[in-house]
């Protein structure tokens, strides 16, 4: 009986062993999401800077650093239609280096700001930018060639097509207040005729 | 003595209420214009198209050329390396290494015509094979299937003339993943 089990405990070993060794383990490297992000203005430039969220997996069992930089792509690289963004600095990640403990995701966050003094000169354009991610994850100390790999988010920008005219609104109120003081000083102009003596 | 009404008294009595009338009338239509004008800029709507998921490994992420000789080149064992694209969708490769080795004492030749030390490193395998650059350049391999995995190896060239009997060198090669256009 003692002999039975024994046999059995060594062959469940023996078959756990077979099956590691025969397993080819699937290659993945960090995951992210989204590949490609579309952001389009139509109704003009808003106020706040824009945000959106790249998530970041780490499927691997210990942990790595992720890090985020902003680079125009190579120009054969850069899609048909698109051009590089004006200034670079008008795109932000944050934070530049993230944590990912094994198998957890987190996200980088995105930000696109276009200096107010700048948005006169850029409507109707598409640009084309990328948010490349990279880890620390240690490619070994052996041999004379080491593989990194980074993965790139192609950032497509549409500006609006065309300058938003809140000054159109404001024009309105001005004009509205004009007519509405004008009133009240007429009628300030009758009062006084009204009153015996004036 | 009481209070007796006279004409101009009940005429200034009622410019005051027409006073009172636009002026709250300019106001409520301030009140209600002012938000709409402002909104124009707070609330523009901003729409976002995100697209397809991207993950790529390499294996082996190593390797050990062992001695080359001046003038001569390596390669290693045909698709001795594979790409792998585990994303949701097709994936462009573009590979860079740094300008020189770790130590600085070989630099890399861009199109494969390395003369004094210096070394050159080439694809072979890849849709579009090419000589590692040391920036991004055009993709080395376009389009490569979500699940797809590509073999390839590398071809190292040594230059025409080494200076000197170098030891041991070593070098990063990036290999950057995007979003097949």
């Amino acid at each position: 009986m003692r002999g039975n089990v024994k046999k059995i405990l060594w062959f469940v070993i023996l078959f756990v062993f077979l099956v590691q060794l025969l397993t080819t383990p699937a290659q993945a490297g960090l995951q992210i999401w989204p590949g490609k992000l579309t952001i389009s203005m139509p109704e003009g430039y808003p106020t706040e800077r824009i945000s959106y969220l790249i998530q970041v997996t780490n499927p691997y069992t210990y942990s790595v650093n992720a890090s985020a930089r902003v680079e125009n792509p190579d120009m054969q690289q850069l899609t048909t239609n698109y051009s590089y963004i004006p200034d670079i600095s008008w795109i932000t990640v944050e934070p530049e280096t993230l944590y990912l403990p094994a198998n957890t995701s987190s996200t980088f966050k995105v930000f696109l700001d276009v200096p107010k003094s700048e948005r006169s000169s850029y409507y109707n354009t598409s640009w084309e930018t990328w948010v490349v991610i990279s880890s620390d994850k240690p490619a070994g100390d052996t041999g004379g060639l080491v593989f990194q790999v980074e993965l790139a988010v192609k950032l497509f920008i549409h500006t609006p097509s065309r300058q938003n005219e809140p000054t159109a609104g404001i024009f309105i109120i001005l004009i509205g207040v004009i007519i509405t003081s004008g009133v009240i000083y007429i009628l300030l102009k009758n009062v006084r005729k009204n009153i015996p003596g004036k | 003595m009481g209070c007796r009404k006279n004409k101009y008294n009940v005429a200034y009595a009622s410019d005051t209420k027409k006073i009172l009338f636009a002026w709250l009338v300019s106001m409520l239509w301030l009140s209600v214009l002012t938000p709409m004008v402002l909104a124009d800029e707070t609330s523009i709507s901003v729409t976002f198209d995100p697209d397809g998921g991207i993950d790529i490994d390499v294996s082996p992420k190593t390797n050990a050329f062992g001695s080359v000789q001046a003038g001569s080149y390596k390669k290693t064992a045909a698709s001795y390396f594979t790409l792998y694209n585990n994303g949701t969708v097709p994936m462009d490769t573009q590979f860079k290494s740094n300008a020189t080795t770790d130590s600085m004492e070989l630099a890399l030749d861009n199109d494969g015509s390395p003369a004094v030390d210096s070394y050159s490193l080439q694809t072979i395998g890849l849709s579009a094979d090419g000589y590692i650059t040391n920036a991004y350049a055009a993709a080395l391999d376009s389009a490569l299937a979500a699940d797809g995995t590509q073999g390839f190896d590398l071809n190292l060239t040594m230059g025409t003339t080494l200076t000197t009997n170098f030891t041991l060198q070593r070098t990063t090669i990036y290999i950057q993943g995007s979003i097949s256009s």
